[in-house]
């Protein structure tokens, strides 16, 4: 039996996600910022086998400008669902109302849920839903997706739709505008499906000719349908598309006076308005974001989530798993070899990342409190002001944001910048912001070489902002990415208390992922480490060493490492951790778990920290923390490089990118701190001096002729 | 000559690893993303339907 197939279309963040949710009891992402939907998704209705929901990405209009939105009206336009919940803000009803007099168009039965009620009663605004339903000629219910009321009546109202058929849509255009759209009717009837006739007639007035359906009009058919498009524009003095908007706000203008009475027409300042004065304002809203960040860390890294990772390190792994599992195995005298590999390798290496859970619990959960509030949607436009004196916008931060979290959505949310330019560059620099997989490695280090000092951490995001910043000086200024960011217009979501449920559901799915990751990729990688640091060639023969100096693994890592020398990290077992990140961040602090017999010294306190400081100066230290957030991130998130690129050439310039420019900030880093230290200049120094000076031409350099006379016209 | 503890551990190991490995494979084939399946990030492609990449 083919399920009944119900979409979910609104604005950006007007509760789509919850909703859908809701009625299906997923566990989508929920985020309040707009555009976190950026793919269709399907569920079905909850005791419903036969009612199949989807979930699209939050649009404006189905006029689209970027590629999420492309995904919306596409689908709703080919592969029509059998009705339509039009989720709208009630709060803010006339700007999500254009929407709807284009779904109504599209010749499906629509249902407008009007959501956020509980936000407009505590406004005192009232809302007739009667006279709505009958000037939109379609249901209209109450919904409140956040105290989640209203959702059942709703999916009946729209299984009730979806079995009677579509409606005949109102007639939101008067006057010149419904002459011409009656004509363009009149010549495409042949052409296109009953259905889609009044929405293929609108879009070819206002010559958006790639949403109709079909391959494309005839060509004298076509230049028929022009000329009526070019007399209405020429009697108007204006063009198709501003027209036609034009007459939909009038339409949604006459609905409003009918069924909307304002509490307070005047200006009033709002609780969310009166904050944002605040952590807005031109001179405090930076010192405020950056006060806001470090907090966030060091109650992560530093204070709660230390004490409790070293509780899960010292006594959860040390005491309760790793010494009772190594007694057991010798006890039963199973071969060195094998329980070392148990114990050292599987227990050690996977230890030491699953130690670090509860810090990455602790952030998430603060993350997720920032997000839900609405202030990180408020970070997008801080950064806004300083993204576009650098040549990117505040839109480019947005994936930044979802891509401290992790790389690889976060790479895929720049889907939503529409400028290709911009779009590739947030998809190079997104990974300059610390994931939560490299906060294991700050963490680390933090904790062994720089006294569990709170600044780390934010010097570490602070390290990430600085060269997205950086690189959008240097990359604006060659050829391919030149021009002035496209401007930067979000709605910004009204402030409201942290849901416990959104905010603990969030971290836990991504302390979940981690845990996850954990017990796959980073529990296979142990193993095949444990075995290459265990063995070696001696005489021809592979053999059990005794020091894991004269391991495979040694001479693989001491292959590459002269590489890393001047980086102050050029020796084996840093080269090895720098690789095996690869297959995963967090997956250095494994490789160290091994390499230093984390399963052996945890026993006796923090003794992995003494061994690392002890192959660390601060200085090496910075380099190597610095050059493993920069440089090429994961498998999962190169992948995702591809897949956003779309295009091999630009991969692998994105990935060449990045590592040239960690391998010049960690040189600059460690050569300059020596030469400050006062050690005598050598030859590493002298290229460090080069490489500061080429990057001083390409930040400071002024932009090339052809690019300043384009922007000048 | 291994003895009989070392052999069953060897064992437990290598079904552990096997499990993780045919777990990863799965996931893979059936198009799940990143291979974890959690869903947990948005715009995971395990949730995907028919979301595509722009073209460049």
């Amino acid at each position: 039996m083919t399920p009944i197939t119900i979409a979910l279309a609104g604005n950006p963040n007007s509760g789509k996600t919850t909703l859908f949710n809701l009625l299906t009891g997923a566990n989508q992402y929920v985020g309040n910022w707009p555009g976190v939907t950026i793919e269709k998704k399907e569920g079905l209705l909850l005791g419903r086998q036969d009612i199949l929901l989807q979930d699209l990405p939050g649009v404006y209009s189905l006029s689209p400008y970027t590629p999420e939105e492309r995904i919306t009206r596409d689908y709703l336009s080919l592969q029509p669902p059998d009705a339509i919940i039009n989720v709208v803000d009630a709060s803010n009803l006339e700007r999500n109302l254009f929407l709807t007099t284009q779904l109504l168009e599209l010749g499906l039965p629509v249902v407008v849920a009007l959501n956020m009620a509980d936000l407009v009663e505590k406004s005192g605004d009232q809302v007739d839903v009667a006279a709505l339903s009958r000037g939109l000629g379609c249901p209209v219910l109450w919904l409140s997706a956040l105290r989640r009321q209203g959702a059942q009546e709703l999916a009946q109202a729209a299984i009730q739709a979806a079995n009677q058929g579509s409606q005949a849509p109102p007639d939101c255009l008067e006057g010149p505008v419904l002459d011409a759209v009656s004509q363009v009717e009149a010549l495409i009837q042949p052409l296109v499906p009953r259905r889609l006739l009044r929405y293929s007639a609108v879009k070819l007035l206002e010559r958006d000719a790639r949403a109709v359906p079909g391959t494309g009009l005839p060509e004298d058919l076509a230049n028929q349908v022009s000329g009526v498009a070019d007399r209405l524009e020429e009697a108007e003095q204006d063009d198709g598309e501003s027209l036609i908007t034009a007459a939909r706000y009038d339409f949604i203008e006459r609905l409003s006076r009918a069924a909307l009475t304002r509490n307070n027409p005047g200006l009033k300042m709002s609780l969310s308005d009166r904050i944002d004065q605040v952590v807005t304002n031109r001179l405090l809203a930076l010192p405020i974001f950056a006060l806001v960040m470090f907090l966030m860390y060091y109650i992560s890294v530093t204070t709660i989530g230390s004490l409790v990772t070293g509780f899960v390190n010292d006594t959860v792994f040390g005491d309760w798993v790793a010494a009772p599992l190594r007694q057991l195995l010798e006890g039963a005298r199973v071969a060195p070899l094998v329980s070392g590999l148990v114990v050292d390798g599987v227990v050690g290496g996977v230890g030491a990342v699953l130690g670090f859970v509860p810090q990455m619990l602790v952030l998430f959960l603060l993350l997720g409190i920032l997000e839900d509030v609405g202030y990180l949607a408020r970070v997008a436009f801080i950064m806004d002001r300083v993204f576009r004196r650098f040549g990117l916008s505040g839109k480019s931060f947005i994936p930044m944001l979802i891509g401290s979290g992790c790389s690889v959505p976060g790479i895929m949310a720049s889907r939503t910048i529409e400028q290709e330019r911009d779009r590739r560059m947030t998809i190079i620099t997104t990974s300059f912001i610390p994931c939560s997989a490299k906060m294991p490695i700050i963490a680390l280090f933090a904790g062994a070489v720089y006294g569990n000092s709170g600044w780390v951490a934010a010097a570490a995001y602070l390290a990430g902002v600085l060269a997205v910043v950086l690189s959008g000086i240097i990359l604006k200024k060659t050829r391919r990415f030149a021009g002035d960011p496209a401007p930067f217009v979000m709605e910004l979501p009204a402030y409201h208390l942290p849901l416990p449920r959104n905010v603990l559901r969030a971290a836990w799915e991504r302390g979940w992922s981690f845990i996850k990751r954990a017990g796959t990729v980073i529990l296979l990688s142990s193993v095949v480490l444990y075995l290459l640091q265990a063995l070696g060639v001696e005489g021809g023969r592979l053999v059990v060493v005794d020091s894991s100096e004269g391991s495979l693994l040694a001479a693989l890592g001491r292959l590459v490492a002269p590489v890393f020398l001047p980086l102050g990290f050029g020796e084996w077992k840093a080269t090895v951790a720098t690789f095996t990140g690869l297959l995963a961040k967090e997956n250095i602090v494994s490789t160290y778990g091994v390499l230093y017999g984390f399963a052996q010294v945890a026993e006796d306190g923090a003794q992995i920290w003494g061994r690392l400081a002890a192959d660390f100066t601060g200085l090496s230290a910075a380099s190597f923390i610095l050059f493993n957030l920069l440089c090429v991130p994961c498998f999962a998130s190169v992948g995702a490089i591809k897949r956003e690129m779309n295009s091999s050439g630009w991969t692998a310039f994105a990935l060449l990118y990045q590592t040239l420019l960690a391998y010049s900030a960690s040189l600059l880093v460690y050569q300059l701190g020596l030469l400050i230290q006062g050690q005598a200049p050598g030859l590493y120094s002298l290229a460090a001096l080069l490489v500061l000076a080429a990057s001083l031409y390409l930040l400071l350099r002024p932009r090339p002729v052809g690019q300043a006379r384009r922007a000048a016209v | 000559m291994i003895n009989l503890p070392t052999l069953l551990t060897l064992l437990a190991l290598a079904a552990l690893l096997a499990l993780v490995i045919r777990a990863q494979v799965r996931a893979r084939r059936a198009g799940r993303g990143c291979g974890m399946a959690c869903s947990s990030c948005p715009g995971c492609p395990s949730t995907k339907v028919d979301g595509q990449a722009p073209s460049a």
